[in-house]
Formats: C-alpha cells, structure tokens, sequence
C-alpha cells in the first residue's frame, strides 16, 4: 500500500463515509480534553519548579524544566489536532496529531535513555569510588 | 494524494496510510517506556524490601551508632516497617502504570488493521486510562512542589 493511500475506515455502525464513526470521534475527543489536561499540569508544575528554582538558586533543574515544557508544547498542538479533527473531520490535522504524538513519545524515550545512561554511570562512578577506598 | 498546509482542503476526507504509519511507529517507543516503568517499579519494590528487611535487623540503629553523619539513619530503621510498605504501595501504583503504557503500546499498533474504528477506538481509551494516571500523578507533583517551594523560603 502507498504511504498516502486512502485508508478505507467504514465502520460497521453509525459510519460516515468520510470518516470514523460517531464512537470513535467520542473517544478521541475524550483522548483530546486529557491530552490538553495534562500538557496544562505538566506546565504548571514546571511553572512552579521554576519560581522554586529561583528561590533555591538551584539551577540544576533548568535542563528538566525545558524538556517538561517541550513535551507538554507536543501535547497541546497534539491534543488541538485532534479536538480539531473530531469536529472538521480534516485528515490534515487527524496527520498532524499522528505525527506530534509520535514526537511526544520518541523525545520521552530518547529522554529516558538518556537518564538511563546517566545513572549507570552515575552507580559505576560510586562503585569505582567505594571500591578505591 | 498530496498533504499541504491548506486545511481546507483535507475536510471531511479519509484519513491516509502514513498517518496511520506515524502512530504505528509510536507503538514501540511507548513499548520501550513501559518496559521502563516495570523495570523503575521492580527496583522501587526491591528498596522496599530491603528497607523492611534492614529496619527489622537493626542494620540502620548500627550504622547510625557507628557513623553520627547518619544518624537521622536511626529514624528510618525505627519507620521500616511503616516506610516499606508506602513504598511497596508506591511500587505497585507504578508497576500498574508501566501496564497502562504497555496496552497503550500494544494498542498504538494498530492490531486488528481490517476494524480501524475499533483499533482507533482502543487506542484512544486505552491512552486516555494511561493520561488520567499521569494526571493524578501530576497534581500530586504540583501539591509536593507547592510545598517544598513554600518550605524553602
């Protein structure tokens, strides 16, 4: 099948020829309002551990608070597309939402890995310290 | 067909295949993160358990005698029990996690192809379960936030 081909997603009730059924528009609005539910605690949270970051004079947190904001940006340009798309029906923003949610996740693992890394190296550093002693 | 930047002129039409591909090709980073999540909950149950352990055989009170740095180590040993299982509890609210994210991975795969409403439709829920999760998680942040910044001034 071609990457753009048309994608043949007649449902077997309440189907719309042009679209997904009205069951599956209800769960992705609800998929919607949670995504843009939770990008907006995400940058509260990062709002407050900024004010905290100022208090403390602990600037070690900045990487962290860019990365939550980052994240919390896909999921409300995600969580837009789709609200967009289950009142338009638009496969432009159905395309948009598939591709920002995709970014969501690939930049969360690559953070992962990252963090990942950095704490073995972390628990290696410790071990060899503990072990010269 | 081509994609532009002309929403107008995608409404009210089938979606396409390579959007499709784009969250098919989520599925397995979000597999990676539950993966993750599991492996995070096991090594959170395991310091329970060593918690619990070490506070029953005094390990802690010993240390503490030993080195007066760590004696706030004393109060931890007292708490143990207490500590172990909150942790445990924690372990187990994150393992559940780690299986929300991994039916969203599975789900994100698009399994069934020939249903696309109900592949959509399973997709969707089981997202929406994983962000409720992630919401309540994130408020409890916000209150511990609030609190510590309210503690550091």
């Amino acid at each position: 099948m071609e990457s753009n081909d048309i994608i043949d997603n007649q449902g077997p009730a309440n189907s719309d020829s042009t679209g997904f059924n009205t069951q599956t528009l209800v769960s992705l609005e609800k998929l919607a309002n949670w995504l843009k539910l939770v990008a907006i605690v995400t940058l509260v949270g990062d709002a407050i551990t900024f004010i905290q970051l100022i208090v403390t004079k602990n600037f070690g947190q900045i990487i962290s608070i860019g990365v939550g904001v980052a994240l919390a940006v896909l999921m409300l340009i995600s969580a837009n597309a789709l609200k967009e798309y289950t009142s338009s029906e638009s496969a432009f923003q159905f395309d948009k939402f598939a591709r920002n949610i995709r970014a969501y996740f690939m930049t969360l693992g690559i953070i992962s890995i990252i963090a990942l890394c950095f704490v073995v190296i972390v628990m290696l550093i410790v071990i060899v310290m503990i072990a010269a002693r | 067909m081509e994609f532009s930047t002309d929403n107008q002129s995608f409404a009210r039409e089938p979606i396409t295949e390579s959007s499709l591909d784009q969250i098919r090709r989520s599925s397995g980073w979000i597999k990676f993160m539950a993966v993750l999540t599991i492996l995070g909950s096991a090594i959170i149950a395991l310091a329970g358990l060593f918690l619990a352990f070490a506070g029953n055989s005094n390990i802690f009170a010993q240390l503490a005698e030993k080195s007066p740095q760590f004696a706030y180590l004393e109060i931890i040993g007292k708490l143990g029990i207490i500590l172990a299982v909150i942790i445990l509890i924690i372990a187990g609210i994150y393992f559940y996690m780690g299986l929300l994210t991994h039916r969203v991975g599975k789900a994100a795969a698009l399994p069934t192809r020939n249903d696309l409403n109900l592949d959509i439709q399973n997709y969707a829920n089981n997202f929406s379960n994983y962000l409720i999760f992630t919401f309540i998680f994130g408020i409890l942040g916000i209150l511990i936030s609030i609190y510590t910044t309210i503690a550091a001034l």
